[in-house]
């Protein structure tokens, strides 16, 4: 794997994935028009077993937990008691998301080899190399180095609170959720968008499990749609400023987990991407395969 | 063919200070290296020695700027060149790119004026569009309203040409022979400008 | 990886869900708020204009609006509040006001007060400053920080060891409520100009009113620049004034864009040889007047108006030798200066020197439109007497349509300001009806004033840098006061790229024990500082208010919440006295809200009769309430909300109109009846006032008529042997001036002004070639102060011999090999004071070669990167 990839989403799709990811793709809908037009656009649902459909819910457990974990370990400086807890139980041996993703594999690499060098215990040394990393990756001052705000990847202005996150507010609003942060911070933090995508899993699960049709409907579009405006079009950037800079192996493992876990739930909604290509020789809108 | 809109353009006023371009780059939202409005900053000339003062320099020298943006041409040979039929001439003259079917070939950079713009995140073409968002608010063009010269109009050409008698269909130095695309782009010449008429290449 | 005995029986899915749990949950940084409000923004129109400040300190205003949906800025526009004319135009902004957006909200703006990591009390590894890491602190420990240094360093050394060098009006008032620190003197902008302002009768301000103006027929455009210096309505005068017919002559060693816009008639000059050329023009115009058949000299202006012309009319006690006439005839020294002798020193020909005088001599109605920047020159003193000398013989004082103009600050439009408000377009003046706190360091002073003129417990600003490395500074009498710096404290404005000597101020500043910084942006004096702390711009303040020019009053509104965790100048002060056992409220004796509201409520506009005035505003009770402020109702002509609500007010102007203003009118018909604030009375060609301020700090000497003085650093400096005119180790000149892209630092970090305004070195091919120089080299210019790296332009719009290189860029020192690659010209210019202790930024002298290692990267690449080894891989 290219350490310092850039290459567009789909690009990087076509390439490493070829067809092995669709396993989990869901046929959810209505994002090809050619395809789809004059079908039933309801979703198309594996066949409803009494209790619960364990693979559904798999796919959206580890969802929700990946992205939890991503949520807690970017938005906010390293805490240190929480760390020490995942590293004494082992927490980055394996994935549950994504398994099979060769940018999962990257990951446990990563945060395997860091996990190692922390062993029994994350003691001063190794919890200030953390601190440094996270200071001059995200925080400061000065050029950041792999600024973790989406409207920075957006525009080449680099400038914070733009369209993408009044955008984003308001995808968080329509969930009736809210930043707990006291300051004035741009709601497209990765941190607060995975732990959004965390939520939305989460809902999901709760939903099908009373069985109300229309709430996971509107949940599965809500999170296809998010995953496509907002997501995918500069996780995976991001995500290759951070193995390139990064000096610790938790960051570039973080940041490869978040690359793999953004492209695993692109794949499974069958997101097509609103963002095209870059090369612009009769290309245009990328859609995935069906 | 209602009528044909274009930019009128003072070039004795216009000094090249570019806010025009920055207003027009500030609502849309242009990243670096998409710019629908340019400046063009065009020198001539040398120093020389003083033929009345031996060992004096002396400049012969004269420089002026023009601002231009899309000239929603008579016969644009971006229309021509398209592949995909993305680009049209509206019944007021505006010629526009239509994004969601521009393939971004980028065959319509075949524009003598640099007008379509290649953007990199869109994948498409985009060209200012004389701010058709605004038609029928009574606003003006977010460049002519911009301008602290007040250089620049934007209005149907047959009346900015009734308005400004001194001035000339496109054709001065450095731009294009305006019989090439046709730009309805009237410009006062600043007091250096060389003037190509529309029809021959004859210089004025 | 199992480590060996240690159960890990658990699958993936409990592992994760444990670290979930105690993280607190799936959504960490988030939480459940009720759908109490509308979706935000949908660039359906749904948000408001608002009137946002644009403060960079450029000297000029436009007025500015943000478009908001619901806290996010989406937009900028400019002034459509009136119908557009000329007789009351709208004040649109330039190219930099409309790149606020993108520069206020760029991501690399300081977010979270940042502790250098090896700092402790005393200064820790004091080397590493502009190169170590950072570490991210909360407000208290920041404010703990500040205050204990304070304390311990006040305690140990004194007051006078902190040093804090125009830290704004704000921030003074702490500090001077702390027992004071040592402040700063001397002009940065106004060269020798403000000295000349308060002593020669020439006053401040002093143009004519523009509808006055636009009939003058002939304009001398004297080194100036206001299409780029003060965009906006300056030069949209000119245009009026070239419509009526007039004509324009440039005078300058870059024929820059104002002139292409005005004029082919350009005269080009050296830089700093102002002087000569204009004694060569007096000389001229004394051998060829002659009063029955050629009159060139209003003698009569002369001989009733001024002091200092001929032996005949000098003040009381004067040397008789001291007179203008008989210097500039040869009759002191044997040298005339005639246009031959000028000519060899400024570089225009003799006969165009010549002419030129004869031109203004001739018009009736001419003016002479000039800068800071021709006295912006070391030993520059008497130049503003030598203008003052040539406006008063060619008869072009307190007559219409003629006129002396220095300074576009006022737009082109002098006269008695017909809208009254808080004056200063840039420094936030604050709490203008409080009783202004003291600096007991600083003499007879007031917190955070901007000196121009030696003060006891000031410090020059050539000085400042020396003062901290050697341990003393040159005091009011020329004596060598000892001071012992310990502290620096910046806050308002940028010193460390700002001040002359750029390598001498990093040095300085790994001197003193402790350097902090309160800035919006990671700007030079941050990067070498200790401590930073992040301040709000004026957008997330509750408001502003500034004059316009003369005719317009502005009243900004909050645009949008502080950044990240910024917090206002005020707020710091505040915090920063409750620690130091200050009484909070002498430091913010009411909130900015209220500050703004008296502003608002003291603003005074001028009636029809040109005479008296009314209150701007009416204020109601309601308006009161509705603006939670205190405050009486009172009567005015237009309500406090609508003001509020358009953000400006202009007054109705039209020619002939009662607002008319002639500069000296009055006492150029009367100069007994109307004398001038001078010793004599009168406008002083001799004045000793100036002579012995100069005289006495001792830098340099000189006599009281403008006698040339090389300057230090000028076009003479560049030979070896003047009088073999053999060229030394820098032959070439820079001309250090403004640039479109930015207002000092201001704007400089704005990708969008950084794509459309390269910042390079200009050149003329004549000097190009032989060093082998080719347009978009990277090139390697070297003074006897530093070195610095450019790409190069290479064109005839530049005089051969002068080069430029623009001010303001940010420093990115390479301290391996020495050389800055930002582009900042204070890394070539020294720091020894000259005459008045003004900084001659303009007398700058370098040799440039071809950079034969890798060129630089363009400026969109390299906005503000703070040096770090990485940034330049």
């Amino acid at each position: 794997m290219p350490a310092t990839y850039r290459g567009t989403p789909f690009a990087f799709l076509r390439d490493a994935t070829g067809s092995s990811k669709m396993q989990w793709r869901m046929n959810l809908g209505a994002h090809a028009p050619n395809a789809m037009a004059g079908m039933n656009l309801e979703p198309h649902r594996p066949e409803a077993k009494r209790g619960r459909n364990m693979d559904w819910v798999v796919q959206f457990e580890g969802q929700m937990l990946v992205c939890g974990v991503l949520a807690k370990a970017l938005y906010g400086a390293p805490d240190r008691e929480w760390m020490d807890g995942l590293v004494a139980a082992g927490l980055f041996d394996s994935v549950p998301f994504g398994s099979d993703l060769p940018e999962i594999a990257a990951a446990l690499d990563c945060l395997g080899r860091w996990s190692n060098s922390v062993e029994g215990g994350l003691g001063d040394e190794a919890f200030a190399a953390l601190t440094d990393d996270y200071t001059r990756l995200f925080v400061g001052p000065g050029r950041l180095l792999a600024a973790p705000w989406e409207s920075v990847y957006a525009n080449k202005d680099r400038a914070v609170f733009q369209k993408e996150t009044v955008s984003v507010r308001n995808w968080y609003l329509r969930f009736e959720l809210g930043l707990t942060s006291e300051y004035n911070e741009p709601a497209d933090h990765i941190g607060l968008e995975f732990a959004f995508l965390a939520e939305l899993a989460q809902r999901t699960i709760e939903a099908s499990d009373i069985r109300d049709g229309r709430e996971v409907k509107r949940l599965i579009d809500a999170q296809r749609a998010f995953l496509g405006q907002h997501l995918l079009p500069w996780v995976p950037r991001w995500a290759g400023d951070v193995v390139e800079h990064a000096r610790t192996d938790l960051y570039r493992g973080l940041a490869w987990l978040a690359r793999g876990t953004v492209i695993e739930a692109a794949s499974f909604f069958s997101v097509a991407s609103e963002q095209p290509v870059r090369s612009g020789a009769f290309q245009r809108t990328a859609q995935t395969q069906h | 063919m209602t009528k044909q809109l274009g930019f009128y353009l003072d070039a004795e006023a216009c000094n090249g200070c570019a806010v025009c371009l920055v207003a027009c780059k500030d609502k849309y939202d242009n990243p670096v290296g998409v710019n629908f409005r340019k400046v063009i900053h065009h020198t001539m000339g040398s120093w020389e020695q003083d033929a009345a003062s031996p060992g004096f320099m002396v400049p012969q020298i004269s420089a002026y700027s023009l601002s231009i943006a899309c000239n929603h041409c008579v016969t644009p040979v971006c229309l021509e060149a398209c592949p995909v039929a993305a680009i049209s001439k509206r019944d007021d003259g505006r010629v526009l790119i239509d994004p969601e079917v521009c393939v971004g070939c980028r065959l319509c950079q075949c524009c003598p004026y640099d007008a379509p713009q290649f953007n990199e995140a869109l994948g498409v073409m985009t060209m200012c569009d004389g701010c058709v968002d605004l038609e029928g608010t009574g606003e003006e063009q977010a460049c002519v309203a911009a301008c602290p010269q007040r250089a620049l109009e934007f209005g149907d050409i047959e009346e900015l040409r009734a308005k400004h008698g001194d001035a000339v269909l496109g054709g001065v130095e450095p731009l294009a022979d305006p019989a090439i695309t046709q730009p309805s782009l009237l410009v006062t010449p600043h007091r250096h400008s060389t003037v190509l008429t529309g029809r021959t290449n004859a210089v004025e | 990886m199992n480590a060996p005995g240690m159960p890990r029986a658990r699958n993936p899915i409990e592992l994760w869900a444990a670290a979930v749990r105690q993280a607190g949950g799936v959504g960490f940084g988030l939480k459940k708020e009720p759908r109490a409000r509308q979706l935000l923004g949908s660039g359906g129109g749904k948000g408001k204009w608002i009137a946002a400040d644009c403060w960079p300190d450029c000297g000029s205003k436009g007025f500015n609006k943000a478009y908001v949906e619901d806290g996010v800025v989406v937009r900028m526009g400019t002034d459509d509040t009136i119908e557009d004319s000329w007789n009351k135009p709208q004040l649109r902004a330039c190219a930099r006001g409309q790149s606020l957006r993108l520069w206020l909200l760029g991501a690399d703006r300081l977010k979270y007060p940042m502790k250098r990591k090896h700092w402790e009390p005393g200064g820790g590894k004091k080397e590493l400053r502009g190169k170590d890491e950072w570490v991210r602190i909360s407000w208290d420990e920041a404010l703990d920080i500040l205050a204990g240094e304070l304390k311990r360093i006040k305690q140990s050394y004194g007051n006078e060891a902190i040093l804090a060098p125009w830290v704004g009006a704000i921030a003074a008032r702490a500090l001077g409520a702390y027992g004071g620190f040592t402040d700063q003197w001397g002009a940065h902008s106004t060269g020798t100009w403000l000295p000349a302002h308060l002593h020669t009768g020439f006053g401040y301000p002093h143009w004519n009113d523009r509808f006055d103006m636009v009939e003058t027929k002939l304009f001398l455009l004297w080194g100036t620049n206001p299409v780029w210096s003060q965009a906006g309505l300056p030069a949209y005068t000119y245009m009026q004034a070239k419509r009526n017919g007039a004509r324009f002559i440039a005078i300058d060693p870059f024929y820059n864009p104002t002139y292409e816009m005005l004029t082919d008639e350009w005269m080009p000059i050296r830089p700093g040889t102002d002087h000569a050329l204009i004694l060569g023009m007096i000389h001229t115009l004394l051998v060829e007047d002659d009063p029955a058949a050629n009159k060139l000299i209003d003698w009569d202006f002369l001989n009733r108006c001024t002091v200092g012309f001929d032996a005949e009319h000098l003040p009381e006690g004067a040397d008789p030798r001291d007179n203008l006439k008989d210097y500039v005839l040869g009759l002191n020294d044997g040298q005339p200066r005639d246009a031959e002798w000028a000519a060899q020193i400024c570089g225009a020909p003799p006969e165009r020197i010549r002419w030129l005088a004869r031109l203004l001599a001739k018009e009736e109605h001419a003016a002479i439109c000039t800068s800071g920047g021709v006295a912006r020159i070391d030993n520059a003193d008497t130049l503003p007497q030598a203008f003052i000398a040539l406006t008063a013989m060619t008869g072009h004082f307190g007559k219409p349509h003629s006129q002396l103009g220095v300074h576009h600050h006022f737009g082109t439009n002098g006269g008695p300001q017909l809208v009254q408000g808080q004056n200063s377009r840039s420094y936030a003046n604050s709490h203008l009806r409080a009783p202004p706190i003291p600096n007991p360091v600083c003499d007879d002073m007031m917190a955070g004033g901007f000196q121009h003129t030696s003060r006891k417990g000031c410090i020059n600003i050539n000085e400042i840098n020396t003062a901290v490395l050697n341990g003393h500074y040159t005091g009011v009498d020329g004596e060598k006061v000892p001071i012992d710096l310990r502290m620096i404290y910046h806050a308002h404005g940028s010193r460390v790229n700002q001040l002359p000597n750029t390598v001498e101020g990093i040095r300085a500043h790994r001197k003193v024990e402790f350097v902090v910084t309160q800035n919006m942006f990671m700007n030079a004096d941050a990067i070498y500082s200790d401590l930073v702390l992040p301040v709000t711009s004026r957008w997330e303040r509750d408001g502003n208010v500034c004059i316009g020019y003369r005719e317009q009053l502005l009243w900004h509104s909050k645009v949008m919440e502080p950044y990240f965790e910024c917090r206002d100048d005020l707020w710091i002060g505040v915090e920063l006295a409750k620690r130091l056992g200050i009484d909070p409220a002498i430091v913010e004796p009411w909130s900015w809200k209220q500050e703004i509201f008296n502003q608002v409520a003291d603003a005074r506009v001028m009636n029809e009769d040109g005479k008296t005035f009314e209150p701007l505003v009416t204020i109601t009770k309601d308006d009161l309430a509705a603006f939670d402020v205190e405050g009486v109702p009172q009567q005015g002509r237009i309500t406090v909300e609508e003001f509020r609500e358009k953000g400006i007010y202009h007054i109705p102007r039209e020619p002939g109109d009662n607002h008319g203003f002639v500069y000296l009118k009055e006492f150029r018909e009367d100069p007994d009846a109307n004398p001038l604030a001078t010793r004599s009375g009168k406008l002083e060609i001799h004045c000793q006032a100036i002579a012995d301020l100069v005289n006495r700090l001792g830098w340099s000497q000189i006599r009281p008529i403008p006698a040339y003085v090389p300057p230090m650093e000028g076009y003479e400096a560049t030979f070896s042997d003047w009088e073999q005119r053999i060229k030394g180790d820098y032959p070439l000149q820079v001309y250090n001036i403004h640039m479109p892209r930015r207002a000092h630092n201001f704007f400089d970090n704005a990708t969008v002004m950084r794509e459309l305004f390269p910042h390079e070195y200009i050149m003329n091919p004549i000097d190009a070639a032989p060093r082998g120089i080719a347009n978009g080299d990277t090139v390697l210019i070297r003074s006897p102060w530093g070195k610095v790296l450019r790409t190069v332009w290479v064109t005839p719009h530049i005089m051969p011999g002068v080069t430029i290189l623009g001010q303001g860029s940010r420093v990115d020192l390479d301290e391996e090999t020495g050389i800055d690659r930002g582009g900042c010209a204070n890394v070539l210019k020294g720091s020894k004071p000259t005459g008045g202790g003004h900084i001659g930024w303009n007398s700058l002298i370098v040799e440039v070669e071809k950079w034969t290692g890798a060129p630089l990267r363009s400026d969109v690449e390299t906005a503000h990167v703070i040096p770090l080894k990485d940034a330049y891989a």
